[in-house]
């Protein structure tokens, strides 16, 4: 048990949880395996130092979730009280002690945006570069979206003429690439894809394939994706890879819509009054918008809606009391302070 | 000279050398401009009836296909077969692109449509606007009430042909007794239609039944028939769970094939995979539900094994004719045992709802309008009622046809609902007894100690043609004379350390 890659999945529920530490319930790390855009997970995300598993398995079914939740809860791993918040045990955290080194590789929160893109349009690309070069035109394509089809039909034209080149430079990269992962991880990976030669395996084969869980196939298929885009950020080496990048914007975390409205509005000086009533919202609302912008922008003025001594009066309570639980804060501090208040200075306390 | 053009118009845009049996017949008459009722076997290329005449008249054919999963297969069959002005439209398509989509319907040449959508009135008003030289009723025997498959959307069409202005009317079926055909013609309300129908019997495959005493045994047959032949093997099941339990248990004994499963609970494109591994001789056996197989092409499976059998011939039919397209010797086999009619026969049971959960429905919705509690809208009454999806249809479609659900909302009201209950409580119990029927022909089929063969065939037509091979298990099947040519290799075992070596595969790189 621990070794290798079995027991990905669980593991990372694991270190999500000890991590979070009994102060959150269990449908909060659900909310961040699938990515939910909401400011709560977010935030989470960033507090708990569990940005990397952001958004890392997005069509994650929530009844198997449970039921990974309840194995472990059978194994004495982990134990949910009766606010459902859970707690690791200590035969958990020695547990995951021992297969610790393998839950590196994710960069969920980096490449929120940027990963099914990613992944669709070179798939896609894979399939009909190898198709059309060995002059096969007809095939069904791996994936009907549209965006995706779209920036591989520009992307084949501009290439169509250097195809072989195209296919050796492809395989350097990849290969250069997945070297870094292990046997395993890669050779997996390479089952997956589809090509002229054959169609890629369905998660099921490749879980028969490796004896592995279902999950665990697709989170190391993901962690493969994921070491393809860090290495087309940071290295030079890989034009073509970076190249599936094009158009696409990485940011830490998405800034939705709505709070991009509010951040406008900031930015052209409007008080937080003012804001309310231009964007006819509740106050409760621009201040999630608030919360959620002070934790993107480098420059969020926080001591407009804080001072120094409920800052420090804040912080100190997280000290004492090893917390971010919003509530017991705020039975700890001066009751004039807001949650609000409290929101931003975690925000802060972070940065 | 339309002939010498027909054919050449085939080789032009869909590769085809010469056309099967009845298509040009049925071709040339579309063409014409005349109504036309086509009733070809299964496997005999009953879309390129109309996908041919797509291409050559000048203006737009709209078909009308019963299964969404079929129709999007189809077309993406087609796109990739370089026919591209093709569109499936139905209610799952998302807002965007199906606004997308209906700005821009002159654009295509073939829509294909679900009998839902277009009963919208929205829908038919975009659809008026185009110039349409052809609607195809595909899967026509949904039309009847006598039918397997019987759709009541479907015995609307002729309100929606007359709508589009009478564009000639193209109605296609592989299963379609006499008795459907003239169900067929009269629901359209187009008498002087022209019949082309051809027998459906299938000479190049032999059926064989083999009784067994349980399930283990359906399983240790299966491995016994599969282990010496390296062929495409379809195995067919009724329930989700037993297929994908089974394909388990046969990869364990058969460590050297390539197994999969498939059924209509796994996601869309993990399907496609499977699909197209199949069609690539990637996957030598399949154990998948009903769901598998309609928009399939492969012509060479050579084995179709029934697990459990459907619930009436006309699927069997259909099920047993995706063997041997191609024409070479093919095999379809039936394993069952006493405990399979019981199975079978709660199935038919759920497909329908009974009269309690009708009346406790009723009750619900009475109460929730008097208390004003919100109500789920009639397309989601199963979240009220614990009911298959079949036995939902079942009720929307009858609140329907006596006014007391409009366009998605609900209109009951105690007086009302007292009047019409009894018709109700007819029409349900009508439509047991069928189906019951329809399963006692089945099992009778099963057990007959006469030709499988001639007795398969004989509520469909007159008379079958020779086998080209062995015939039935009845006339005595030998397993030892059937030797199909093997298709499959041994696969080389390969090692996750060799995974350069297959991404260069992948990558069509020489290997080095
Ligand atoms: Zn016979």
């Amino acid at each position: 048990m621990g070794g290798g890659v079995r027991m990905l999945f669980q593991g990372i529920l694991m270190d999500c949880f000890q991590k979070i530490n009994q102060e959150r319930t269990s449908s909060s790390v659900y909310n961040l395996l699938i990515g939910k855009k909401a400011i709560q997970t977010i935030q989470d995300a960033r507090f708990y130092h569990i940005a990397d598993y952001y958004g890392i398995y997005p069509g994650l079914a929530k009844d198997d979730y449970r039921i990974q939740l309840n194995q472990l809860i059978e194994l004495d791993y982990l134990r949910e009280d009766n606010e459902k918040k859970i707690q690791i045990t200590k035969k958990g955290k020695s547990w995951l002690a021992s297969c610790k080194t393998n839950l590196d590789g994710f960069a969920g929160a980096k490449y929120a945006n940027v990963m099914e893109t990613f992944k669709q349009r070179l798939l896609l690309f894979i399939q009909t570069i190898t198709n059309t070069s060995k002059k096969q035109y007809l095939f069904i394509p791996i994936s009907d979206n549209h965006e995706a089809e779209q920036f591989v039909k520009g992307f084949y034209k501009q290439y169509k003429q250097r195809s072989k080149e195209v296919l050796q430079q492809l395989y350097k990269e990849l290969e250069k690439a997945l070297s870094g992962l292990t046997d395993l991880e890669a050779s997996m990976f390479v089952d997956r894809i589809t090509s002229y030669y054959s169609y890629g395996s369905s998660l099921q084969q490749l879980s028969q394939d490796y004896q592995l869980s279902i999950q665990d196939c697709f989170l190391i298929l993901q962690k493969g994706f994921y070491r393809l885009l860090r290495v087309q950020e940071h290295d030079n080496d890989y034009l073509m890879l970076k190249h599936f990048t094009k158009n696409l914007y990485i940011s830490d975390t998405p800034l939705s819509q709505t709070a991009q409205h509010t951040l406008r509005l900031l930015q052209k000086k409007h008080s937080f009054k003012e804001i309310v009533q231009i964007r006819r919202l509740k106050a409760n609302t621009i201040q999630d918008h608030l919360v959620e912008i002070a934790m993107h922008e480098m420059e969020f003025p926080f001591f407009d809606y804080l001072n120094s001594t409920i800052y420090e009066e804040i912080k100190e309570v997280v000290h004492s009391k090893q917390s971010y639980r919003l509530k017991e804060i705020k039975n700890n501090v001066n009751p004039d302070i807001s949650y609000f208040q409290i929101r931003l200075a975690l925000v802060l306390y972070n940065k | 000279m339309r002939i010498i053009h027909l054919e050449e118009a085939l080789y032009r845009h869909f590769n085809y050398d010469f056309f099967r049996q009845g298509q040009k017949e049925i071709i040339s008459d579309v063409l014409c401009g005349k109504d036309v009722l086509g009733v070809l076997p299964t496997g005999s290329g009953k879309s390129i009836c109309y996908q041919l005449p797509a291409k050559l008249l000048d203006g737009i054919t709209i078909v009308v296909s019963p299964l969404i999963s079929l129709m999007i297969d189809q077309v993406k069959e087609l796109k990739a077969a370089g026919f591209k002005d093709v569109i499936a439209l139905n209610s799952f398509l998302p807002f965007m692109e199906q606004q997308r989509a209906l700005n821009n319907l002159d654009s295509y040449r073939l829509i294909y449509v679900s009998p839902e959508w277009l009963q919208k009135r929205k829908h038919q008003n975009y659809l008026k606007q185009l110039p349409i030289k052809l609607f195809v009723v595909d899967e026509a025997h949904c039309i009847s009430q006598w039918g397997h498959e019987f759709r009541p959307d479907y015995q609307r069409l002729h309100e929606v042909i007359e709508a589009l202005n009478h564009p000639p009317v193209l109605a296609l079926s592989a299963t379609a007794t006499p008795d459907v055909q003239t169900d067929i013609i009269h629901s359209l309300n187009k008498p002087d239609m022209k019949r082309h129908i051809y027998p459906m019997d299938r000479n190049n495959i032999a059926f064989c039944v083999e009784e067994v005493e349980n399930d283990q045994e359906k399983l240790d047959r299966i491995v016994e028939m599969t282990k010496s032949y390296f062929i495409p093997v379809l195995i067919y099941f009724t329930s989700r769970q037993i297929a994908e339990e089974t394909a388990l248990s046969l990869s364990v004994k058969l460590p050297k094939r390539n197994i999969a499963y498939y059924h209509g609970g796994m996601e869309a494109s993990e399907r496609l995979r499977i699909q197209q591994q199949f069609m690539n001789n990637q996957i030598d056996i399949i154990c998948c539900t009903s769901a598998f197989g309609m928009g399939i092409n492969k012509s060479d499976i050579r084995l179709v094994v029934h697990y459990h059998l459907p619930l009436q011939i006309e699927s069997y039919i259909q099920e047993v004719g995706r063997a041997g397209r191609d024409g070479e010797s093919s095999v379809g086999v039936i394993l069952y045992h006493k405990g399979d009619f019981r199975l079978s026969a709660n199935m038919v049971k759920n497909e329908l709802p009974s009269m309690e959960v009708i009346d406790r429905l009723i009750t619900t919705i009475l109460t929730c309008q008097s208390t004003q509690v919100d109500l789920p809208s009639p397309e989601q009454l199963h979240i009220l009622l614990d009911i298959n999806e079949g036995a939902a249809r079942f009720i929307q479609r009858q609140l329907q046809k006596y006014g007391l659900i409009k366009d998605n909302e609900w209109f009951i009201d105690e007086k009302k609902w007292k009047q019409v209950r009894e018709s109700i409580v007819q029409y349900l119990e009508k439509r047991q007894l069928y189906k019951n029927d329809k399963l006692n022909e089945l099992y009778r089929w099963v057990q007959t100690g006469d030709c499988l063969r001639k007795t398969l065939y004989q509520p469909f037509q007159d008379g079958f043609g020779d086998p080209t091979d062995q015939c039935c298990s009845n006339c005595g099947f030998d397993w030892n004379k059937w030797v199909p040519e093997s298709l499959f290799k041994i696969p080389e075992a390969s090692s996750p350390i060799n995974w350069r070596k297959k991404l260069q595969k992948v990558l069509n790189m020489e290997e080095v």
